[in-house]
């Protein structure tokens, strides 16, 4: 199955085109320019492999959290496409990409940098056969997540996920002996997109192109000031 | 508090040059005063002093627009929107709080509990034809450090 897939969730928006888990080719956008550079480098990628559009047949697209304008266009794209070439579009939680190319087993908390100094994560747990989220999607500084796991996971390991980009987010940690951590490198995450993409449009598992929207995660700024 | 009367519209951009050159990655600029107030004019003054190289309109029709430069200018109008809370359909938090560029907001007043606690307003008033009153008010540190540089640099001429 001949797919494409896009994640403009992070600062660096990544399209590819593939085969289940094997990429045929992949661009990565400079940063904060998906809006730009999107639909041009999905061209560029199609004719350096003699491809044309329509031979596409399954769309695969990152649907959060992360940038409001990037998961924007990213998922306009993929609809649009997905609408006019009638093929099959699944949208995918990036933390479900993340927790898929991780190895191991437990309680695991991806870490993805968001604004102001507040991170986007949710807890799993990861056992032999399943994945289960263990708590709402959240938007927290690293104080409010490090509280929550002393509230709910007191004295257990808890295994970070973390983009290798953003690598550096360790030395803000306060380590102790019950944190370890996985990075993500870039690649597998595109072969884990493509392949969790492909299982679930081969199981016919994919999702409406009308009613598919971003996932994004409310803010606490909702909340007004008083004046 | 900076308030200063300027003379035409080329003097109210000089005014909005200087204030672009005294700005840093991350600040924001709520501006306020009636249609024709030279709102964009200080803005496109702003966007010289940042150094950005091409021109600045009006964004009423989009709502924003990004400019890129040695530091991008995010430049919001929200002439058009209904109600305050149409601003979480455009994903501001980011544009305020990423602090990557300057983000200058036309009609701020629609939005004034959901602007941080530290900005910078600016209120322009029309007095005649060509002249206009700028006036600034300061909050947070870091802004009235903004002023304090254009206040010698208004006095001295």
């Amino acid at each position: 199955m001949f797919l494409l897939g896009i994640d403009s969730s992070v600062k660096r928006g990544i399209v590819c085109l593939g085969e289940k888990e094997d990429i045929i080719i992949q661009k990565i956008l400079s940063p904060h320019s998906s809006s730009q550079q999107l639909l041009p480098s999905l061209d560029i990628l199609l004719k350096e492999r003699g491809k044309k559009i329509r031979d596409l047949e399954g769309i695969v697209v990152i649907l959060g959290p992360g940038s409001f304008t990037g998961l924007r266009i990213g998922l306009s794209l993929a609809k649009s496409l997905a609408f006019t070439l009638k093929i099959p579009l699944a949208g995918i939680p990036s933390f479900d990409v993340w927790i898929a190319s991780f190895p191991g087993q437990g309680i695991i908390c991806p870490l993805l940098q968001a604004y102001g100094d507040k991170f986007y994560t949710a807890f799993y747990k990861k056992d032999e056969r399943k994945v289960y989220r263990k708590s709402k999607y959240l938007f927290s500084a690293w104080k409010e997540i490090e509280e929550r796991i002393r509230k709910r996971f007191p004295g257990r390991k808890i295994t970070f996920l973390i983009p290798e980009e953003y690598e550096n987010l360790v030395n803000k940690i306060k380590l102790t002996d019950n944190y370890s951590f996985f990075f993500l490198e870039e690649t597998a995450h595109l072969k884990t997109l493509l392949k969790v993409g492909a299982e679930k449009i081969e199981s016919k598992k994919t999702d409406d192109i009308f009613t598919l929207v971003p996932l994004y995660i409310s803010s606490p700024v909702i909340k007004k000031r008083g004046k | 508090m900076f308030s200063i009367v300027t003379q035409n519209p080329e003097a109210t951009k000089q005014v909005g040059k200087n204030l672009g050159q005294n700005l840093s990655a991350g600040s924001i600029v709520a501006l306020t005063g009636e249609l024709g107030s030279g709102k964009t004019t200080l803005v496109q003054g702003i966007g010289e002093g940042l150094k950005i190289k091409s021109l600045i309109k009006s964004p009423s029709f989009v709502i924003i627009n990004e400019y890129d430069g040695p530091l991008p200018l995010y430049h919001f109008d929200l002439y058009r929107l209904n109600n305050a809370e149409e601003i979480f359909s455009l994903g501001y938090e980011e544009y305020f709080y990423e602090k990557r560029g300057v983000v200058v907001i036309e009609w701020a007043k629609k939005i004034k509990d959901f602007l941080p606690e530290e900005y910078l307003e600016i209120n322009l008033k029309i007095v005649n034809l060509s002249k206009r009153k700028i006036s600034g008010q300061a909050y947070g540190a870091s802004y009235r450090e903004v002023f304090k540089k254009m206040e010698k640099l208004f006095c001295s001429c």
